[in-house]
């Protein structure tokens, strides 16, 4: 068993669970989406970025790819809730809880692209 | 690369999490807690030591203890992180990587046909100033980093990609862009034979067709390069032997190659014809041993001179000694000798020969032994050759002035002397000695290889002409100095195509005449005729030398002309703007645009009009 496997996979597989974590409940009650929650999206999908950096193979690339689009759709909702928050007065409503569930969801997709890779490597690999 | 992230992504998480969970309160007294945005805000400027403060409100005690932990948390993992960057920077290999990836990218960015010269030596570097001072691009592999620091520091015109490492090696000719379409030519130039070997085999290997030119210095490889199809094979004692029967075979035609071989714009010198009779040849190397094969096909007898000559496999009556004594020199024969060549592998035993040749050969002709050394005396470096040469030879110094005495009433034309001239470092050293040939390999090579890729006209031309009469050649000779005057005249060819000629091409294509007359004019003032020769027509693949001036030109005709280094560009008026071409041809000057087509056609309606009123009156 190769620890650095472990964390790789513990990582990629977390950050799915916790971005579905934040992604379940209604759209738009902000009572179903916790901010903690989103913000341990957030890092543990950079952290999961960070370890897929330097890997040469195709494979290594297009899962790279799918880390930058999870971070790219979360940060975007991230910001989305600060703008809300701090800038337009507009606090938590539902329009706003909205639209950042459903930047989360594209993350979620991301995630699950991800994770079907790794899955889809581990299978043909065979070790 | 990854630690220094995640240890900085861990540390601001961390802090961010503390701090929105750890309460705090308002100056009012009421509970109040960081939200994840200005605990993000707070954690930035605090991470980077920038510090704004405890904001928005003062903090609590806790918040106080936490943003302690923060604070070395966030600042070790920052300086950790830098650090790590600025290590990898420096890092050799990192830096390797990145000189490498720019050096790629900058052989593709070249677009131009470019050549790969493997090797800045002596030649390499001599080669790629005349290729940038021609607009050639060239592309550097050299194995020593010193060589590639020089490459940097030369002031070049073009930007020259260079990288450090063995041109022999299959992926570094690939970088190079061997496979890229406007890679034109392989140029193997190291020092080392079997490097240049392996340059050409890996060069044809990977590209078939391309043009390898390679620098040989002994038979063998030279035979072996001839064996898979190496375009061109230059040998520099051979290219020097053969240039040395030449000159005696064909002086006045030897003189038309040196001039024309040779860049534009240096002093036109007449070389002395070297004498027929016998030859001293000291040093029977590679050099020597090509000299004795040439000579003795052109009749010339030799003495080879040669210290180990079993070793050198040197023929019988070989006389056993360096030749820097002058004992030898003497056992060899040197007072009936027609010249001497020194072409040792060691620079100061070749300047010792000359210098000893010269000093018991003058103090028979003159009877002032001490006249040669005045002669020099202001020159410094010569003065230092002279020493070393005392220093030598002493033992002999008084013997040859007995000699001499014996054969003052004879008077013969003086020694004619070769040296052999190894590094270029002691060039000067060679002019001082003023030896009559100074054989350089490298400046030969290059030169060739120059006509090679720059003029492949002029290769052809040279071997026609080397088949002409010396009359011929003494009468182009003749020619050549009153048009150039006092110096070596560039050689150029013009093509008539769209794309290289396109005045040219549409004049002819056009119907319209022109001659080689009408190139050979100054474009500001067509009664002066530019100082150039057109020297070689070449029309559907036949050659034909020393074109008549009516000659009329066809299109995919390629004209070879020598000329003054000016008139290259001042003929190129006339290939390249058809304006300075219908001036030439004498068609006046045709107003090209619509508008300047009706002024001038208003114009001659009235001036044809006042003409017919004057002549009313």
């Amino acid at each position: 068993m190769n620890f650095e496997k472990v964390a790789f996979g513990f990582f990629i597989l977390l950050a799915l669970t916790l971005n579905f974590g934040f992604f379940l409940g209604d759209v738009d009650n902000p009572d179903h989406h916790d901010v903690f929650e989103l913000f341990a999206a957030i890092v543990v999908n950079l952290i999961a970025t960070v370890l897929k950096f330097g890997d040469r193979t195709h494979m290594g690339a297009v899962l790279l790819a799918t880390s930058l689009v999870a971070d790219l759709q979360l940060i975007a909702a991230a910001a989305v809730w600060a703008v809300a928050v701090q800038v337009s007065d507009a606090g938590t409503d539902p329009a706003t809880i909205a639209s950042v569930v459903s930047l989360s969801g594209g993350a979620l997709l991301a995630n699950i692209a991800s994770v079907t890779l790794l899955i889809v490597e581990t299978v043909t690999l065979r070790r | 690369m990854r630690a220094p992230l995640l240890v900085l992504i861990s540390a601001y998480s961390i802090s961010i999490a503390g701090m929105v969970l750890i309460p705090g309160m308002t100056p009012e007294g009421e509970p109040w807690r960081f939200d994840f945005f200005h605990a993000f805000y707070f954690v930035s400027f605090m991470a980077s030591t920038i510090g704004f403060g405890e904001i928005p409100y003062p903090f609590t005690g806790a918040q106080r203890i936490w943003t302690l932990i923060s604070i070395y948390l966030t600042v070790i993992s920052w300086l950790y992180a830098i650090g790590t960057i600025l290590s990898l920077i420096q890092d050799s290999t990192f830096r390797r990587a990145v000189a490498e990836w720019r050096f790629i990218r900058s052989v593709r960015r070249i677009g131009a046909p470019f050549y790969i010269v493997g090797g800045y030596g002596e030649t390499g570097r001599l080669l790629v100033g005349e290729l940038c001072r021609r607009g050639i691009r060239a592309v550097v592999v050299e194995r020593n980093p010193s060589a590639i620091q020089d490459l940097e520091l030369e002031n070049l015109s073009y930007e020259v990609p260079h990288v450090l490492g063995d041109a022999s090696a299959s992926h570094n000719l690939l970088e190079a862009g061997i496979r890229l379409s406007n890679c034109v030519g392989v140029l193997a130039l190291t020092s080392d034979d079997q490097s240049n070997l392996k340059i050409a085999i890996a060069a044809k290997l990977l590209r078939k067709k391309l043009k390898v030119v390679c620098v040989a210095r002994s038979s063998d490889t030279m035979a072996n390069m001839a064996s898979f199809n190496t375009d061109h094979i230059i040998n520099p004692f051979y290219l020097f032997a053969d240039h040395m029967a030449r000159a005696l075979h064909a002086p006045r035609s030897h003189v038309i190659y040196q001039w024309l071989v040779q860049p534009g714009g240096q002093p036109l010198t007449e070389p002395r014809t070297p004498p027929r009779g016998t030859w001293l040849l000291c040093g029977y190397g590679r050099f020597g041993k090509a000299m004795a094969r040439y000579l003795r096909y052109e009749g010339v007898s030799t003495v080879v001179i040669e210290p180990f000559p079993d070793a050198a496999g040197a023929p019988e009556g070989t006389v056993i000694g360096r030749g820097t004594e002058a004992v030898t020199l003497r056992e060899a024969g040197i007072y009936e000798a027609a010249g001497v060549i020194a072409g040792t592998d060691d620079d100061a035993n070749n300047l010792s020969i000359v210098m000893t040749a010269r000093d018991m050969t003058s103090k028979r002709t003159r009877p002032k032994a001490s006249s040669f050394v005045d002669e020099d005396d202001n020159s410094p470096a010569a003065e230092r050759v002279n020493a070393q040469h005392h220093n030598g030879s002493g033992l002999e110094s008084g013997e040859p002035n007995r000699n001499g005495a014996d054969d003052d009433e004879r008077p013969k034309e003086s020694l004619y002397l070769i040296a052999r001239e190894n590094r270029h470092d002691n060039h000067l050293l060679f002019e001082a000695s003023r030896v009559d040939m100074v054989m350089q390999s490298s400046r030969m090579i290059v030169w060739h290889i120059l006509s090679l890729i720059t003029t492949p006209l002029l290769d052809r031309f040279l071997r026609q002409a080397r088949h002409r009469s010396e009359e011929w050649a003494s009468d182009l000779a003749i020619r050549i100095r009153a048009t150039c005057g006092e110096v070596t005249p560039d050689t150029w060819a013009v093509t008539v195509d769209g794309e290289m000629a396109p005045a040219l091409a549409d004049a002819i294509a056009a119907g319209h005449e022109v001659t080689l007359d009408i190139l050979g004019r100054h474009p500001r003032d067509r009664g002066k005729i530019l100082p150039s020769i057109p020297l070689m027509l070449v029309h559907k693949g036949e050659e034909s030398l020393l074109p008549a001036d009516h000659q009329e030109l066809e299109i995919g005709d390629e004209v070879l002309f020598c000329g003054h280094p000016k008139a290259e560009d001042l003929m190129r008026w006339a290939t390249l703007n058809s304006h300075a071409l219908d001036y030439l041809r004498g068609a006046g000057n045709e107003p090209q645009s619509s508008i300047g087509r009706w002024i001038a056609a208003m114009r001659r309606t009235s001036a044809a009009r006042t003409d017919a009123s004057h002549s009313k009156r």
